[in-house]
């Protein structure tokens, strides 16, 4: 093999593997965080894409040293050429680049911490979902779980808890994530730039279903957010016929001990809250989508869907039933 | 010397011949059952190196197994509960169990004779350690057969892991089985450094070391400040899981975040605790297929120091998420940029290396120049992920996956492979395939770049770590199925290589006596080579002698240096000064034996039975792990020599028994308690840590704390206790046997006063350590520190029986030395501990 | 400081022992001081962060006497590294050969420890309070 070839095939092979490969993958992705939909998040891919740059133009000029040092030259340099090289390639050039990187990233660090606007969102990690709180400057508190809705353009702050295990919120479209730590609240702040739905999901291992661990993210305009949070607040029909067959299953079968519904007998706090579980897109913590079928899937074989989770599953409840009380929770909206 | 040699009884072949005879005699390996009794490191060395592989082996199946259930979405390859095992067992096997033994491995095989030494200083703690090693990895890792391996991650981030219900029995495994194992680690380190400080030929002064040597030293160094703080996190931890001590439960004012603290100090060093001693493989392998001297070495001198203090100040960079301020993160970040400095200096080096001599392209320079082009992306990424607002987003996903492979692939595992092939001829005798070493670097280099280059883009796509399974269609399904077939490619280079390892060699040739033409000593050895490691130590006047020092072969064939003989039948090696390396002594190295295995095994019992919380056998194992190492201490140091002094050639005379500051065991004594206090600080460091953390209610307002009396009372018996050993060294000293003996006696009588004084405090003033994490923190200092004066009476006993046997007197005066040693820190720690629980109070209210 | 007209290996790394020092003072005083006024009020949610005046002028007396130090370690080892008289790469057997090679190790170590100080010490100039 030919040392030009063998030069040639090590200097390409990385860098343009991985440049085709991000140019291919940069778009499209409710959970990417090169796909940025929020300040934060478009802050840290900026950096990403200079620090890129630059690390590729070093990488290759590295490479190419080593490559001209062990392949194409056949006679030795002078020393004072090894001397300069070490000098001012692995001193002078790398504290400069260093110096000035870091004092980019220092100057991000607060302007990233910027604290919100008014809207204050309570989320807390459990195993494994979120519990979720409004908390508007005017109007009364929200409950919600496994999916957070906020306006375009205001910084909201979240503040972050676990009463168990430590858990990691992390909506990757938005910004960064933030740990959630027994005995301690952290802050997060995330100002939204693009309507649409996202993903968030947990990013530290909290136990065995760590990975079906996720919610959606839905940001809105400012006024359907505004109505949306009102209308939460307001009383839900009572239902009828089959769904009130399923709602008197879902309180028989003593679901209402872990779950809340607002308006009835439902006031457990144990699991997630179902007020509005009909809104929701996905179910079992973004596990599952939100249809009927998989609502009487969850119920009946809990444990096979999300391994340890606290819920029991019901498998012994009849077929008829399970169905009803999907109905009855699909119409909670 | 060629002068000398001239009239020289070197020149009588005949002379030489016998000598050969009997150095053969006395370091030869012992047959049969017995051969697992050597203790010489050719032999510890080898069993090191292949246990540590044969793990590398396992995890690497661990690791085939998690790419193959993440190679598609949503599979039921392995189940959640097995998967999480099977991650956390990956990580800590490969940490654990291959890449940190795999550096103490190396080192015992080839430092020696680097440094032309028959053997370390402590050859039976090298065997101690290595059965210690193997005893704990075979328990952590047959764990997962039995469905029991700790599942919590390679990190046990309680409170997951402190709850006994999500948590079983394999957090214990995790956290004594590696205990067991660091403390073996810290072993290996204090036998490095004296032999790296000690153990050098006559005239190798501290500005002609080999660079291996320099890192060695670092390394060493590193490994007695990084891994007692992790010791001291898992007592804390063991004590919460065992006895509901509640460190990290907030419940109880404890903090799950002082666990993250003390692993991470442990845990950053420790990244280049594993990548230094491969980079020293290449400083190495570089000067000699250059074929020059290296060109800068103080500047690798530079690098390694001070990479070696920069990698203390980056632990907070696994905790930039946290939610710790700002302020607080933003000096990790500095200091994670600041480490890139030294490192690129490092490789900068290597490259003005190659550009000023005329490189000989070979295997172990194929596998070089692979690493560099691995691992300079690795730390690029690197100071990427060392900007805290990036390290956000890329925090616990697959890029953080990604980057820390390429760190540790690309700077120890291909470095580790370049040695691998530049050192098998010296330890084997044959060399390595070189067309296999072709194809199998060039299955690793693409199996390598196409498992790990896609997972930066699937961690930036929001993909996290340590999920066993993942959705379809969120943009991760091809990436992913791309890694794993990587990463089988990458395995099937890991299957060549180990062929090529084991491979029947029945009629290959023999190597030629240095292979690849290098300049250090370790290639001085004929093939095959001979069991008593050199023929002869060398005096040596240049940094690569083989190249620049005249007639330096034949002078070492025909034993023209110093020891070329045993004329007693006993292992001996030089001890040499530590800057320049003036001979002060020849050092008879205990011989095989199986105590030391027989104390390991007892050892590990006692950590194992604790596992299952068996106590009574706990307990009976550590009794007997006692008396087997005080067994192994009664016979095999501190010997009395049969005379003063010896003639070790070249008509030089040195001592045979010296004591003090000029002998290896008061090195040994002095660096341990160096690794001890920082495992004391480390723990005063959580009781501050504490403090800070709660604006008032530590010392909570109603608690009474140990008080004053007690404690104060046990500083005061301690004291006179330290006295009374200051007095017994001056008694021996001036030959006085009784009144030794009674300073001794008397030293005891305080110190047990002084321990149990300590323990009182808290006792009296009701302190339940199961309340609080105040009490908590308050006994585990008190006990910590009661325990150091129970061993200096067991120490201070020891010498009492000593000179009883006639083996501690004037001339012969070791063990009081080394035990005096240990009451100065034991001294230090009970005065920190007293102005800690005592004093601290005061002021803190 | 060890004040020494030999170079030997205490001397070799007092310049990143003082780094090491001056990282351990930085910390201590902006950790310690954010954990302390935040701790037990731990609901910073609306609230303003603390500001760290204080914990500032700490980091910048420290950087200044590290400077300082720094700086008359770099002296001794240039003066150990020419009292020799022998030139890169030290490897004379001889008392000038190990005392040049220490002296610019030492001084390489100095160079390396004064930027390790300044990059330590930037985190104060970009963030003022427990943010």
């Amino acid at each position: 093999m030919g040392a030009t070839i063998i030069a040639a095939r090590i200097l390409i092979r990385l860098p343009a593997f991985g440049l085709v490969a991000l140019a291919l993958g940069a778009c499209s992705g409710v959970q990417s965080a090169l796909d940025p939909a929020g300040r934060e998040a478009r802050d840290v891919a900026d950096l990403f894409w200079v620090m890129l740059i630059g690390a590729g133009v070093v990488w290759t000029i590295v490479l190419g040293v080593a490559v001209y040092a062990t392949r194409v030259r056949t006679d030795a340099h002078e020393e004072i050429v090894g001397k300069r090289l070490i000098l001012w390639g692995g001193v002078v050039f790398p504290v400069v680049v260093l110096a000035a990187l870091l004092v980019y990233g220092l100057r991000l660090m607060p302007e990233l911490r910027q604290p919100g606007e008014g809207l204050r969102v309570d989320v807390a990690g459990e195993q494994f979902w979120w519990r979720v709180r409004y908390k508007p400057l005017n109007g009364p508190e929200v409950v919600s779980a496994n999916e957070i809705r906020m306006p375009v353009g205001e910084r909201v702050e979240f503040a972050l808890t676990s009463p168990h295990v430590i858990h990691a919120f992390w909506i990757p479209t938005l910004g960064g994530k933030v740990d959630m730590i027994p005995g301690r609240e952290n802050r997060l702040v995330l100002e939204a730039e693009k309507p649409g739905t996202y993903r968030g999901v947990c990013a530290e291992f909290c136990g065995a279903s760590h990975a079906l661990m996720a919610f959606d993210v839905v940001v809105m305009e400012k006024p359907a957010f505004d109505a949306w949070l009102a209308a939460q607040a307001a009383p839900q029909p009572a239902p009828t016929g089959d769904l009130a067959r399923g709602r008197d299953l879902f309180l028989q079968n003593g679901c209402g001990a872990c779950h809340a519904v607002a308006g009835t007998e439902a006031k457990g706090e144990v699991g997630p809250d179902l007020t509005r579980f009909g809104a929701r897109k996905t179910l079992g913590a973004g596990t599952l989508p939100n249809t009927a079928d998989n609502v009487a899937r969850f119920i009946a074989e809990t444990d096979t869907v999300k391994p340890r989770v606290t819920m029991p599953a019901y498998p012994a409840l009849p077929r008829d039933d399970l169905t009803a009380i999907a109905a009855y929770l699909g119409s909670l909206k | 010397m060629t002068d000398a040699a001239l009239a020289s009884p070197q020149d009588d072949p005949e002379v030489r011949k016998g000598q050969e005879e009997r150095l053969e005699k006395v370091w030869e390996t012992p047959k049969g059952v017995r051969y697992w009794s050597a203790v010489n490191n050719s032999e510890v060395g080898i069993w090191y190196t292949a246990t540590a592989l044969f793990f590398f082996l396992f995890a690497g199946v661990l690791g085939l197994l998690i790419r193959t259930q993440l190679a598609v979405p949503d599979n039921d390859f392995l189940s959640a509960t097995f998967y999480n095992q099977v991650f956390t067992l990956h990580g800590t096997a490969m940490m654990f169990l291959f890449a940190i033994p795999i550096f103490e491995a190396v080192a015992i095989l080839i430092l020696p004779e680097m440094l032309g030494a028959r053997d370390l200083p402590f050859p039976r703690l090298s065997a101690f350690g290595y059965w210690s090693f193997l005893l704990g990895g075979v328990f952590v890792c047959g764990s997962i057969f039995f469905n029991a391996a700790p599942d919590g991650g390679w990190f046990m981030y309680p409170p997951l892991t402190t709850d006994e219900k999500q948590t079983g029995i394999g957090a214990d495994v995790w956290l004594l089985g590696l205990s067991f194992i660091e403390v073996a680690s810290i072993a290996a380190a204090v036998e490095l450094i004296v032999g790296t400080l000690k153990c050098r030929p006559p005239g190798m002064r501290i500005n002609l070391m080999p660079l291996y040597a320099w890192y060695v030293l670092v390394v060493a160094g590193m490994i007695l400040f990084a891994f007692p703080p992790l010791i001291a996190g898992d007592i804390l931890f063991e004590l919460e899981r065992m006895f509901g001590w509640p460190f990290f439960d907030p419940a109880k004012g404890g903090d799950p975040l002082l666990w993250q603290h003390l692993f991470w100090i442990f845990g950053h060093p420790e990244v280049y605790i594993i990548f230094l001693p491969a980079i020293a493989l290449l400083a190495m392998i570089v000067p000699t297929f250059a074929q020059r001297p290296i060109l800068g070495y103080s500047w690798i001198v530079l690098a390694a120091v001070g990479t070696g203090f920069l990698s203390f100040g980056l632990w907070v960079h696994h905790m930039f998420t946290t939610g710790l301020p700002a302020i607080s993160l933003a000096f990790f970040s500095a200091a994670s940029e600041a480490v890139a400095i030294p490192t690129g200096v490092q490789i900068f080096v290597f490259l003005a290396t190659l550009l000023a001599g005329r490189v000989i392209y070979s295997v172990p320079m194929l596998y070089a120049v692979g690493a560099l082009a691995i691992f300079v992306f690795g730390g690029l990424t690197g100071v990427m992920v060392a900007l805290a607002p990036f390290d956000w987003q890329a925090h616990d996903s697959h890029f953080v996956v990604a980057h820390l492979h390429y760190t540790l692939i690309g700077g120890m595992f291909f470095p580790l492979l370049a040695g691998i092939y530049y050192y098998f001829p010296f330890v084997m005798d044959r060399r390595l395939s070189d067309r296999l070493g072709k194809i199998s670097f060039w299955l690793l280099f693409v199996g390598f770049n196409v498992t790990f280059l896609p997972m930066h883009i699937t961690g930036l796509r929001g993909m996290p770590r340590r999920v066993f399974t993942y959705a379809e269609g969120l943009g991760f399904d091809t990436l992913n199925m791309v890694s794993t077939v990587g990463a089988f490619v990458f395995a099937a280079g890991v299957l060549v290589v180990a062929w090529d390892i084991l491979r029947p060699r029945g009629k290959e040739p023999l190597a030629p006596r240095n292979v690849w033409n290098a300049g250090t000593l370790e290639w001085l050895s004929p093939n095959p080579g001979k069991e008593w490691g050199v023929r002869t130590v060398p005096i040596v006047s240049t940094r690569y002698p083989l190249w620049d020092q005249p007639n330096f072969v034949r002078d070492y064939d025909e034993g023209r240096f110093y020891l070329p003989d045993a004329e007693e039948g006993k292992r001996e090696t030089l001890i040499t000064s530590v800057l320049d390396a003036r001979p002060i002594q020849c050092l008879r190295v205990p011989g095989n034996t199986f105590i030391t295995m027989g104390a390991a095994f007892l050892t590990g019992g006692a950590f194992i039975a604790a596992t299952f919380y068996a106590w009574t056998l706990t307990i009976g194992f550590s009794i007997a792990a006692l008396i087997a190492i005080l067994i192994w201490l009664w016979t095999g140091t501190a010997i009395i020599p049969e005379k003063k002094d010896k003639d070790v050639g070249l008509g030089l005379r040195l001592p045979l028994y010296v004591s003090g500051p000029d002998s290896v065991g008061w090195w040994a004594m002095f660096i341990t308690m160096i690794g001890d206090m920082s495992a004391f600080a480390s723990l005063i460091f959580g009781y501050f840590f504490y403090w800070t953390i709660h604006a008032t209610g530590f010392p909570p307002a109603d608690a009474a704390g140990p008080g004053l009396l007690w404690p104060f009372t046990a500083l005061v018996l301690t004291i006179a206790s330290w006295g009374a050993m200051l007095l017994a060294r001056r008694a021996n000293a001036a030959d006085r046997p009784p009144s030794l003996r009674l300073w001794l006696a008397l030293s005891v009588v305080l110190a047990v006063g002084g321990g149990a004084a300590l323990l009182w405090g808290p006792h009296t003033t009701g302190l339940d350590p199961t309340s609080h994490v105040y009490p908590a923190t308050v006994w585990v200092i008190a006990i910590w520190t009661a325990v150091h004066v129970g061993v200096g009476v067991i120490m201070t006993l020891y010498c009492l029986a000593r000179s009883v046997g006639s083996k501690l007197t004037k001339e012969h005066d070791i063990d009081i030395h080394n035990v005096v040693l240990f009451w100065h820190f034991a001294l230090i720690t009970m005065a920190v501990s007293v102005a800690t629980i005592a004093l601290f109070p005061l002021v803190a209210r | 400081m060890i004040a020494s007209t030999r170079a030997n290996l205490v001397t070799l790394v007092t310049a990143p022992t003082v780094w090491a020092l001056h990282f351990l003072v930085s910390y201590t005083a902006a950790a310690g001081y954010c954990a302390k006024t935040m701790a037990d009020a731990r609901v910073m949610t609306g609230a303003a962060w603390p500001d760290i005046t204080i914990a500032r002028l700490v980091i910048l007396a420290a950087t200044v006497v590290a400077v300082a130090i720094i700086a008359l370690c770099t002296r001794q080892a240039w003066g150990h590294w020419r009292s020799g008289d022998v030139d890169p790469p030290f490897d004379e057997p001889s008392f000038e050969g190990r005392q040049g090679f220490l002296g610019f190790a030492t001084l390489l170590l100095c160079g390396l420890s004064v930027v390790g100080v300044i990059f330590v010490a930037l985190p104060a100039v970009f963030i003022g309070d427990c943010r």
